[in-house]
């Protein structure tokens, strides 16, 4: 069974790609439109192995969904990969200490987030 | 206090900033642009607009895309044809996110300028005759990257506190600059 994961993103073009990219890889993949509608879906649904997510969104952005996660036993280990046009060291280093595994910055190439989304999963 | 002229040299070399990332970016979804200065106030017929405010604690201002729906109809990735959504949905989406990605790369840049603003969430709309007129204060200026589809403007808007200075590039902040399509694995160190 291939493993699921969650693309979360505000621009539906984002996920649209992400989606892409990871579904021709054999990947399943449930989306998300920000951190709220992520929440709701990890709630809701079945096991998701690793979360992609953006960092600035409306409602609630993506290290504020990793502090939720971290602090919800159910997601506390699940692994993920910030996928954003951000690349401050101290965002980078405030998720790294959410315990989020990556930092893509965008545009991505979809060969290395598939690689790294492999690596992760089949460490997790 | 900064002169004016010293805020006049910043915003000049934020725009040097712009114009690097905005052909960059472009060019990286498969469509080369030339770039000249200018730009308009007035659209006629049908246009697509993006704007995403940003701010640090001494310069805030705005980033601005617009063009026509032909032209993001060319950026639009092929993925997007298939949802079934309306036209004017996936415009809309298509454009924010290039004025999102396109304020990122400017960001990076300017993270080897010490300087890190924070940044808004796209507001986008698909309209006629649109009007834009210039802010009332601070500094702004046109760009037109001129494409196979038509022209896509991007306007740039900052106003600049007093003691505003971008700090000087140097070894080390250049080379910790983060740069588009890197991917660190925090776990094993990679980059």
């Amino acid at each position: 069974m291939s493993a699921r994961v969650m693309v979360v993103d505000d621009s539906l073009m984002v996920r649209q790609q992400v989606s892409r990219a990871l579904t021709d890889a054999g990947f399943a993949v449930v989306e998300a439109h920000d951190g709220v509608d992520a929440l709701a879906k990890l709630a809701a649904g079945p096991g998701v192995a690793l979360v992609v997510l953006d960092v600035n969104m409306p409602n609630m952005g993506g290290i504020e969904l990793l502090q939720s996660m971290r602090a919800n036993g159910d997601y506390a280990a699940l692994p993920v990969v910030m996928l954003t046009t951000e690349g401050q060291p101290r965002l980078m280093q405030q998720a790294k200490e959410l315990g989020a595994k990556g930092w893509i910055i965008k545009p991505f190439k979809p060969e290395l987030l598939v690689a790294a989304v492999h690596k992760l999963t089949r460490a997790a | 206090m900064r002169t004016l002229a010293e805020q006049a040299t910043s915003f000049a070399e934020i725009q040097s900033y712009l114009v690097t990332a905005a052909s960059e970016l472009f060019l990286a979804y498969r469509m080369p642009v030339e770039h000249s200065f200018g730009g308009t106030a007035d659209t006629r017929g049908q246009s697509v607009m993006a704007v995403i405010g940003f701010a640090a604690e001494n310069v805030r201002g705005a980033v601005l895309l617009l063009t026509s729906r032909a032209v993001v109809d060319a950026l639009q990735p092929d993925e997007m044809r298939a949802t079934g959504l309306p036209e004017d949905v996936l415009l809309r989406d298509v454009l924010g996110e290039f004025a999102n990605m396109l304020l990122g790369r400017v960001k990076n840049q300017l993270a080897a300028r010490s300087l890190a603003p924070m940044v808004a969430t796209p507001t986008t709309i698909v309209g006629d005759d649109l009007a834009l007129p210039a802010p009332k204060s601070g500094l702004s200026a046109w760009h037109r990257f001129s494409c196979a589809p038509g022209d896509i403007f991007v306007r740039l808007d900052a106003t600049f506190e007093a003691d505003f200075a971008l700090a000087p590039e140097t070894e080390e902040t250049s080379s910790a600059r983060p740069r588009e399509g890197d991917m660190i694995l925090f776990s094993e160190g990679e980059r």
